[in-house]
């Protein structure tokens, strides 16, 4: 009897054991994941503000209105669907630093962007602490927004950013991500060859040429009247002085007064832009200050 | 007591002199000037311009007067021949003979001097085909030729002017000094007074005597050779139009003066150096030994009136040179600059596109 006590106690005394390991392995496991996890947002907020990204506007910087921020959501979601490409915009105070390319992807890959297109989407990004701008094209949506093609509306809308006009700058994004996107459905994107709206170049060519051929040609029809004419009427009557007869018989040179001026140099100012591309996987961007 | 007063070249304001520079200074820009630089300055202000030259004349002739009623006899075929009162020689229209009208080629009209022809028609003919060819703007009907009949020998009245002349000029001229510092850009400019003075010797200065013939004309087929000169023989008008002068010596006078104070000044000129800018202030010539000649000098002349306006052409009957204005046809004009833009134009842009346009 006193045996099977003996037994019965070593087998308690084994399960509580467990039961306590078990205990202690949990807490550990749970004040792991916790250290994991605070480990994991300090890693986050050391890298930026992590948006909560709902729809296709994320405005934390707040530099638009709601009713703005409501007809560019309208917008970006018209011309998701109708092309099947995600079109973006987010704005942070800061980003964290480094590249905003890489900011970018980092948002496009967790928040699940793109998903409902097969991974193909265009975000236009803005950080305000360093007056950062991004433009990232993801997936399929990269044959539209070629680097030329992201230069070329980084220009666009670099401006406006400057100025201030967000909204403006943001609607013109829009409006030239549906015209990139048109183009390269109809296999035609927008690159050097084929410039987005510089459409005055042709009339400036014409223009230019026929001001220079117009002026050549009366350059050169007028030379010909010219040569119908030979006669002029003589100056003096060089050829008529005796050779040698010349003679020099005063000389004087008297200064009189002098003036003098001073102007002040103008001074070069110094300005910089400045942009960069960059490639990274299934995804190519252009980014800059403004 | 009559006061002294002297004006800054500078700014106009009365100068003061002062006593501890020994200068006279001007108060209201601040320069200085040496007495002895403002006696000069205010005695060329004070000197004369440009007056008219001292010429002896060998004739006495102030003017053409008509003698006749413009109707002459030809010698060989008696026809009546119509000329003018300009006329000295002349082809009879009926027979082809040469009149010299004697009355007009002597007394006051008979010339010093003259330089017959050496350039034959044939050779006149040639230069003027020459110069004719390659004219894309001469009108069509100047193609066919026809217009050489035109082409005539005359010998020309000049009024040839000699003179030992004495010229007196001044100048403004400024000389430039630019620096500049980390802060401002400096240009200093000096003004001086440069005085010239000098003589020079003119030869047989040529001035045309007829109002027929274009100053531009005559002047532009000079210089004759005048080792060509000789007196006058009314034998070489055979052949050729004379006409007498009809604008006498005094009126050419003017365009003589002219040309003689812009050699003198072109001479002096030469002679200021060092200088960035100069202008003629004062411009003074007196001749000594000044005489006029009257002279006859070979030129082959066409004209013709096209859209109204007349249109001379010469040669030197001497040196062959060539001078004139031949019609320009304004269709053939506009024709030539508009087919040249729309050419260069359609080019220019298809190059324009291909390179600049993105088409390639």
């Amino acid at each position: 009897m006193m045996g099977n006590m003996k037994a019965l106690d070593g087998a308690r005394a084994k399960i509580f054991y467990a039961v306590k390991v078990f205990l202690c392995m949990a807490v550990l496991c749970i004040a792991g994941f916790a250290v994991w996890g605070q480990i994991g947002m300090s890693y986050v907020s050391a890298a930026g503000n992590t948006p909560n990204f709902q729809g296709w506007v994320q405005d934390d910087a707040g530099l638009l209105t709601s009713e703005e921020e409501e007809d560019l959501e309208r917008e970006c979601a018209r011309v998701s669907e109708q092309y099947n490409t995600g079109v973006y915009i987010i704005t942070t105070p800061d980003f964290g630093g480094g590249d905003i390319k890489d900011w970018q992807s980092r948002i496009f890959t967790e928040y699940g962007l793109g998903t409902d297109t097969k991974g193909s989407g265009v975000m236009l990004a803005i950080s305000m602490a360093e007056r950062d701008w991004g433009l990232v094209g993801f997936g399929k949506a990269q044959e539209a927004f070629t680097t030329y093609g992201r230069e070329r509306l980084g220009e666009k809308i670099l401006s406006d950013l400057s100025d201030g006009e967000f909204c403006d700058a943001f609607e013109k994004y829009v409006s030239m991500a549906e015209d990139y996107l048109t183009a390269a459905e109809k296999g035609k994107p927008y690159t050097e060859d084929h410039p987005y709206g510089e459409g005055w170049r042709i009339p400036l060519i014409i223009g230019v040429s026929f001001l220079l051929s117009f002026g050549v040609s009366l350059g050169v029809v007028l030379s010909w009247k010219k040569s119908m004419n030979t006669r002029v009427l003589r100056d003096g009557a060089m050829e008529y002085m005796r050779a040698d007869s010349f003679r020099l018989y005063n000389q004087t040179d008297r200064f009189l007064y002098h003036t003098m001026t001073r102007t002040k140099r103008q001074t070069e100012n110094n300005s910089s832009s400045g942009g960069s591309s960059g490639m990274h996987s299934n995804s190519s961007g252009t980014s800059g200050k403004f | 007591m009559d006061f002294v007063q002297y004006k800054c070249p500078c700014c106009g304001a009365s100068l003061e002199f002062s006593p501890k520079t020994q200068k006279l200074t001007c108060h209201s820009c601040g320069n200085q000037y040496d007495l002895e630089v403002m006696e000069e300055y205010e005695r060329e202000e004070r000197l004369e311009g440009e007056q008219d030259l001292e010429w002896e004349y060998r004739k006495e002739a102030q003017g053409a007067k008509r003698t006749e009623d413009g109707l002459y006899i030809c010698p060989s075929c008696g026809a009546e021949i119509e000329a003018d009162e300009n006329t000295v020689s002349t082809v009879c229209p009926y027979c082809d003979n040469v009149v010299v009208i004697k009355a007009a080629s002597s007394g006051e009209f008979e010339p010093d001097l003259m330089i017959p022809f050496q350039v034959k028609g044939d050779e006149a003919r040639q230069k003027l085909l020459n110069f004719c060819k390659g004219k894309r703007l001469l009108p069509k009907n100047f193609r066919d030729r026809s217009y050489l009949k035109n082409l005539r020998g005359c010998y020309v009245p000049y009024w040839l002017f000699d003179c030992k002349a004495s010229a007196d000029m001044s100048f403004n001229a400024t000389r430039v000094r630019m620096w500049s510092d980390s802060e401002y850009d400096y240009v200093d400019t000096s003004y001086y007074l440069v005085s010239r003075a000098g003589t020079m010797e003119f030869i047989h200065v040529p001035v045309d005597g007829s109002v027929e013939m274009d100053d531009s004309t005559t002047e532009s087929i000079e210089p004759f050779d005048y080792n060509g000169l000789t007196n006058f023989q009314p034998a070489y008008l055979a052949g050729y139009e004379t006409d007498k002068y009809d604008v006498d010596a005094k009126t050419a006078e003017g365009r003589a003066k002219q040309r003689l104070y812009n050699t003198a000044e072109q001479v002096l000129r030469g002679t200021v150096q060092g200088y960035e800018s100069v202008i003629v202030k004062r411009r003074h010539l007196t001749s000594q030994n000044g005489k006029v000649l009257y002279a006859l000098l070979p030129v082959w002349l066409f004209e013709t009136v096209y859209g109204g306006k007349k249109y001379q052409f010469a040669i030197n009957g001497q040196t062959g040179k060539m001078v004139g204005e031949l019609p320009v046809d304004k269709g053939a004009f506009w024709k030539y600059l508009c087919g040249f833009t729309a050419v260069g134009t359609l080019v220019c842009s298809i190059l324009g596109l291909l390179l600049f346009g993105g088409v390639l």
